[in-house]
């Protein structure tokens, strides 16, 4: 019986002119996505290519003396990834490099010098961010954003008048009229629309996939197909919701063209204003940190360290060159480093409370399915602001294993002072820190890593289960409406 | 007759479940966002307020000329409630410094990056999803579904002519959309009007009854799109389709489909190419600079401090010195100005460039009227782009005005007060202090010490006594936004587009229904 | 009065739906069309009310061209279609008013409707329903209703008794007898052969196009016209 329910449908929608419309436009879509990712990514890998190179060869550079290599500044970049196919996660908003040597962050915005200097003023400002300023704010067309905006439309427009039309047409009469079960009918239809829906997907997907594998640009490990079939299938939770919300909508009206405005209605809500709630939100709950904030806070911790300083904490005369009676090694590198560390902590604060209004918006904003598929979506490809973060705390890592290993051939040195900190003086002056050189071949560098597919699903759980649960939530509700529906 | 049918259809369209469901949902949506973006809008306009306060504040701190570096602010707009375009991404102060160059994007003033992800939420959001689908749904049906109902050919059997049909229907339609449209900004304005320290000058009047009136013609084109499905379908379900397939394709894909077209077709020069060439430009200046003073002394027995903007200023040097700095500056100012005069060019052809690479985008997506209304929108509410470049010469303007200023009180450049407030007879009595505490001759270190802490109270007492310069004759910063003549200039092209957009599609509609089968 | 001239109409797939029809319907007569499905009934009234051109021949109302001079020849005539729905919010009343404003008939006042609506049968409170509520005979009626208010000389019904229960018709063709005495030139087509046999004065039939026979009242009044109307489809069909 359900068999022939879902023949029928598959039928009657591959006949519709709905049908045609959603597969080119799903097609066209996704051909265009696939060319225009090829053409970033090749772009994109260039640029990184170039720029972590001429970071390895100044790199290596600095292996002349140790305590270059200590000071070098390195600048780690953001690796363009074939997974941002699925979907880029909004990264062009966020910096893509990260600059560091091992006892310091530099912040990821902008740095403002103050004009120390009499004679010169500096072209002062140093953004972290390389690449165009985007002047609108646009969606990049990847697959999450052709599935949530486009597909779940023409979903609605698969499912608007399921119930409703039938009963307008007559025909929901008749297939009532056999002895069949009213929910097998409701199981029929679902399963019907999901497979007509299935095929403009399944096309446009593959189209895709095709375009990016033939160039040879993009690779697409083993891992990244799993990666890429797990975001298939919630593509596929995701629709879902829409047909069942679409069924019941339909199962409570008399009229398609009710059911059509108010499934509009809720689309917009859902998929449009929602999610754009989040801005307003998080602007309201939390204080974005100003530039001016930073720079204050900067300076008390700068008075904070003078006022230790001048009480004695660093011991006599810390941070003074002269005569060798005079001099400190000890105390200027304690004080250089309790410096460091403050200053550091400063703007890790900064960076974390930027990036918390966005945490929080986007929770807010869980109520729209679309949201939920955005944010587990980005989970499972590794892109978004869930990379940002872990690549920041990669960075960190790969920090201090750098400092252990300068610490370690710095021991080696026997004319060292053992003194790490991040003084260019007293290293040039009093050798705090190794002057000798060491093999390029031994210094470790820089690998950013891909979570596994398990860790990246223990990330979107939370968005899973919900999206599951607005699936069970409209089943439940489409069952209970159209076992009442009067269908005369 | 033409009114009779148009009254006849504005009253059949005002009882439609889907006109009652759309009207309300406009009205309260934009009652609900107002407040909150008024709120947002109000702590922007607080937090600019103080900015210029603490500003003006610093100025009356100022002890040399060298430090007037005050940062101008842009005032948040009031209309960017309508329509927020790039208010939230581009830069809003600048500082204006003799060799400075302001930056361009927010982020490097004080925004935050991240929160770009969020879409933007303004009233503009409402009338281009809400009231366009709205508009698609009066008119889908308003010839199809006649035809199906039969009173078509009721009409059609009268002495009616095709023509006064269509008319009428379309007459009331837009009747019923103008309801909803008005009902909005009313609500809107209202709200506006309740909030404090809200105040619609006479410009901003103007611009706000224009944007009412380009969000009637937007709606129109939508309803004359809807119109033309309607008339060339025979049954409405199919012109349903149609009108919403065409709506989504219009109101997502194409806005966004065509600036990410546009970036690939012709990518902007990248960011790091301008940084480039300015920091090339630096280079050169410096190499200038340095060539013109090399013979002067760079150094000397001199003490200073901190002033106002966080600038630093001579409280005292040798003479020797002195005399060196004062012909420094004669030579050096005037090379920093004429290189931040090229570096802006620079900045500005950057700026250009995105502007032509927008104009892509932009001619790309006009199939769309949603992006044509969207920039048209944006212009009026002083928040696109061309706004922003109006903001950038005002700047600059600003900043030729307060070089001039210290030009002509410091005898360009060269006179002491530029770089110090003390006067020459008063450097004569630090000279011997100075020498005796920095003489690196045979004085032991314990008097070497003395003389150092009589310097140093020396220094701290004239710091206190040094008056600050009386700036009340220079010029403040007057934010004005572009006047309104000089956005219509620059958008009448796309109010007539939009126009002929409105007239084309029901073009196509008459000659649709001329034809159409209405059997 | 209602004239066709040698009309003939050919549709663009090649199917002739007029074959060079010709009669006349007199004020004061009611005219019949009988004819299968697909005979061409329907395509002779809208090419009566200028919905489709005709390929050649011409149709006259009241002596105005129908396709030529539209707008003036449709001064002079009513349609009730076959199984119209109507404005479905709006009251009888309002529907009544507008299609009268359409016919140029200004300054109606509450009598007026009042009349039509007993004319047609219709209770007078019904003018304040809504007609979504109405029945299909309700329905059926008001569409008369709608054709009495503009008062033409000449009135086009297209299969107006189908699907009226056997009460509903009867008054159905009271109505039609009512506007016969007043001097109206009525064009019905039907294939409903027993009410044609009550009501109609002649009786054309029509077979794929063409009109293969003109009956008067005397011809059939004491006959079987359902006879006569199979023996002129089978005669039809032996000469095609």
């Amino acid at each position: 019986m359900i068999r022939q329910i879902i023949y029928r449908e598959i039928l009657e929608n591959l006949l519709s002119l709905r049908f045609t419309l959603s597969l080119l436009l799903s097609i066209s879509l996704f051909a265009a996505a696939g060319f225009v990712f090829v053409a970033k990514y090749k772009q994109e890998s260039q640029d990184y290519w170039k720029n972590t190179n001429e970071n390895l060869s100044g790199l290596s550079e600095q292996t002349k003396r140790l305590c270059d290599v200590a000071l070098y500044e390195q600048t780690v970049y953001r690796k363009p990834k074939s997974l941002a196919l699925c979907t880029e996660g909004f990264e062009k908003y966020f910096p893509n490099c990260l600059r560091f040597d091992i006892f310091s962050m530099h912040d990821t915005e902008v740095r403002r010098q103050r004009n120390f200097d009499l004679v010169r003023s500096m072209y002062s400002t140093e953004v972290g961010s390389r690449g165009n300023l985007d002047l609108v704010c646009f969606s990049d067309i990847d697959w999450v954003f052709i599935i949530s905006l486009i597909l779940s439309f023409v979903t609605l427009i698969f499912t608007y008048d399921t119930i409703c039309g039938e009963k307008e047409a007559g025909t929901l009469r008749l297939m009532l009229a056999a002895s069949i079960h009213r929910h097998k009918i409701l199981i029929g239809k679902y399963i019907g629309v999901m497979l007509t829906l299935g095929i403009p997907l399944f096309l446009g997907l593959m189209l895709n996939l095709l375009i990016v594998t033939s160039s040879k640009e993009i690779m697409i490990g083993a891992g990244d197909w799993l990666k890429i079939l797990t975001i298939v299938q919630l593509s596929f939770l995701y629709l879902s919701i829409f047909v069942l919300l679409g069924m019941f909508v339909s199962s409570r009206t008399a009229h398609s063209a009710n059911s059509m405005v108010i499934l509009l209605l809720v689309w917009v809500g859902l998929v449009i204003l929602i999610p754009s709630f989040g801005r307003i939100i998080s602007d309201a709950a939390c204080e974005s940190p100003t530039e001016a904030e930073l720079g204050r806070r900067l300076d008390e911790v700068s008075k904070q360290i003078d006022e230790d300083r001048a009480s004695g904490k660093f011991g006599l005369n810390p941070d003074v060159f002269g005569s060798k009676n005079v001099e400190n090694p000890p105390g200027t590198a304690q004080l250089m480093n309790a410096s460091t560390e403050a200053h550091n902590q400063v703007y890790e604060d900064h960076l974390n409370k930027l990036i918390a209004p966005l945490i929080l918006g986007r929770s807010f904003t869980r109520f729209s399915p679309t949201v939920l598929y955005q944010c587990a979506s980005e989970a499972v490809a590794g892109t978004g602001i869930n990379r940002f973060k872990s690549l920041y705390q990669q960075v960190k890592r790969y920090q201090a294993e750098l400092k252990e290993y300068v610490r370690g051939k710095d021991a080696e040195d026997l004319e060292s002072l053992h003194l790490l900190c991040a003084h260019s003086q007293a290293i040039s002056d009093w050798g705090v820190i190794s002057k000798k050189p060491v093999s390029f071949d031994t210094v470790p560098k820089f690998q950013e890593r891909d979570l596994a597919l398990g860790q990246s699903l223990k990330l979107a759980i939370w968005d899973i289960g919900l999206l599951a649960l607005f699936n069970l939530v409209f089943f439940a509700a489409a069952f209970v409406s159209f076992l009442k529906y009067d269908v005369r | 007759m033409i009114w009779k049918i148009a009254k006849k259809e504005f009253l059949l369209n005002l009882m439609t479940f889907k006109f009652a469901v759309g009207a309300v949902v406009c009205v309260v949506l934009t009652a609900v966002f107002m407040p909150v973006l008024v709120s947002d809008y109000q702590r922007s306009l607080k937090d600019y307020n103080d900015k210029v306060a603490r500003n003006e504040a610093e100025l009356w701190k100022v002890k040399v000329y060298m430090n007037i570096t005050p940062t101008v602010y842009r005032p948040p707009n009031v209309l960017s409630v309508f329509s927020e375009g790039l208010e939230k991404q581009l830069g809003q102060s600048a500082k204006i410094e003799l060799g400075g160059v302001s930056e361009i994007s927010a982020a490097s003033t004080g925004g935050n990056p991240f929160l770009s992800i969020f879409p933007t939420l303004d009233v503009m959001l409402v009338l281009k999803v809400v009231m366009s689908i709205l508009a698609v749904l009066v008119a889908y049906d308003t010839i199809s579904g006649e035809r199906e109902q039969g009173t078509l050919k009721l009409i059609l059997s009268g002495a009616v002519a095709r023509y006064q049909v269509l008319l009428g229907k379309l007459l009331a339609g837009l009747a019923t959309l103008i309801i909803p449209v008005t009902s909005a900004f009313i609500v809107g304005l209202l709200i506006l009007q309740y909030f404090p320290m809200v105040s619609l000058p006479g410009v901003d009047s103007i611009r706000i009854v224009l944007m009412y009136f380009l969000s009637l013609i937007f709606i129109s084109s939508m309803y004359n799109i809807g119109l033309l499905f309607s008339c060339l379908m025979r049954k409405s379900s199919i012109s349903l389709v149609l009108g919403l397939f065409v709506w989504v394709v219009f109101v997502v894909v194409i806005p966004n489909g065509s600036i990410y077209l546009a970036n690939y077709l012709r990518p902007t020069e990248a960011r790091e190419k301008m940084d480039a060439q300015v920091k090339a430009l630096v280079q050169e200046r410096d190499n200038e600079i340095y060539d013109l003073t090399k013979t002067l002394r760079d150094g000397g027995n001199y003490s200073g401090a901190y002033g106002a903007f966080g600038g630093f200023f001579v409280l005292y040097c040798d003479e020797l010195y002195r005399r060196d700095l004062q012909r420094r500056y004669a030579r050096s100012e005037p090379i920093k100005i004429k290189y931040a005069d090229r570096i802006f060019e620079v900045q500005q052809q950057y700026l250009a460039g995105l502007n032509k690479q927008k104009y892509l985008a932009s001619a790309i997506a006009q199939v769309s009227p949603i992006t044509l209304y969207e920039n048209l929108m944006s212009a009026l509410a002083g928040t696109d782009l061309g706004s922003y470049d109006h903001f950038r010469n005002r700047v600059k303007k600003h900043t030729n005005v307060v070089i001039e200023y210290i030009r002509s009180k410091t005898e360009n450049f060269s006179s002491l007060s530029y770089f110090t407030p003390t006067k020459e007879e008063d450097h004569l009595e630090f000279v011997e202090t100075a020498r005796r505490a920095y003489d690196r001759g045979s004085i032991d270190s314990a008097e070497r010490t003395f003389w150092r802490e009589k310097f140093d109270e020396l220094c701290k007492e004239k710091l206190k006594q040094t008056p600050s310069l009386n700036l009340q004759d220079l010029p403040r910063f007057t934010s004005g936004h572009e006047s309104f003549v000089r956005t219509l200039q620059r958008t009448i092209s796309h109010i007539t587009l939009l126009l002929f957009i409105n007239a084309f599609f029901f073009t196509l509609s008459f000659v649709a229904f001329l034809k159409y089968d209405i059997r | 009065m209602i004239e066709l001239n040698e009309l003939t109409k050919r549709y663009e797939d090649g199917i002739l739906a007029l074959d060079h029809v010709s009669y006349k319907v007199e004020p004061g007569e009611i005219f019949c069309l009988l004819g299968a499905n697909g005979a061409g009934k329907t395509t002779t009234i809208n090419i009566l009310l200028d919905f489709i051109p005709p390929t050649s021949g011409s149709a006259f109302i009241n002596g105005h061209d129908c396709n030529r001079f539209p707008l003036k020849a449709k001064k002079y005539v009513s349609y009730v279609s076959e199984n119209v729905q109507l404005y479905g919010m709006f009251t009888a009343r309002q529907n009544l008013a507008f299609f009268a404003e359409l016919a140029g008939k200004k300054g109606l006042k509450k009598k007026d409707y009042d009349d039509v609506m007993r004319t047609v049968g219709l209770p007078e409170r019904a003018l304040k329903m809504r007609l979504k509520h109405f029945s299909k005979g309700m329905r059926q009626k008001l569409g008369i209703a709608i054709a009495l208010l503009k008062d033409p000389p000449a009135i086009l019904m297209d299969e107006p008794t189908s699907g009226l229960d056997p009460t509903s018709a009867q008054e159905f063709l009271d109505q039609l007898r009512k506007l016969r005495e007043r001097g109206k030139a009525i064009l019905i087509t039907t294939h409903d052969i027993f009410r044609a046999k009550m009501i109609a004065d002649r009786v054309g039939i029509m077979k794929q196009g063409r009109l293969v026979a003109i009956r008067k009242r005397e011809d059939f009044k004491h006959a079987d016209l359902e006879a006569i109307y199979m023996h002129e489809m089978e005669a039809a069909e032996a000469v095609s």
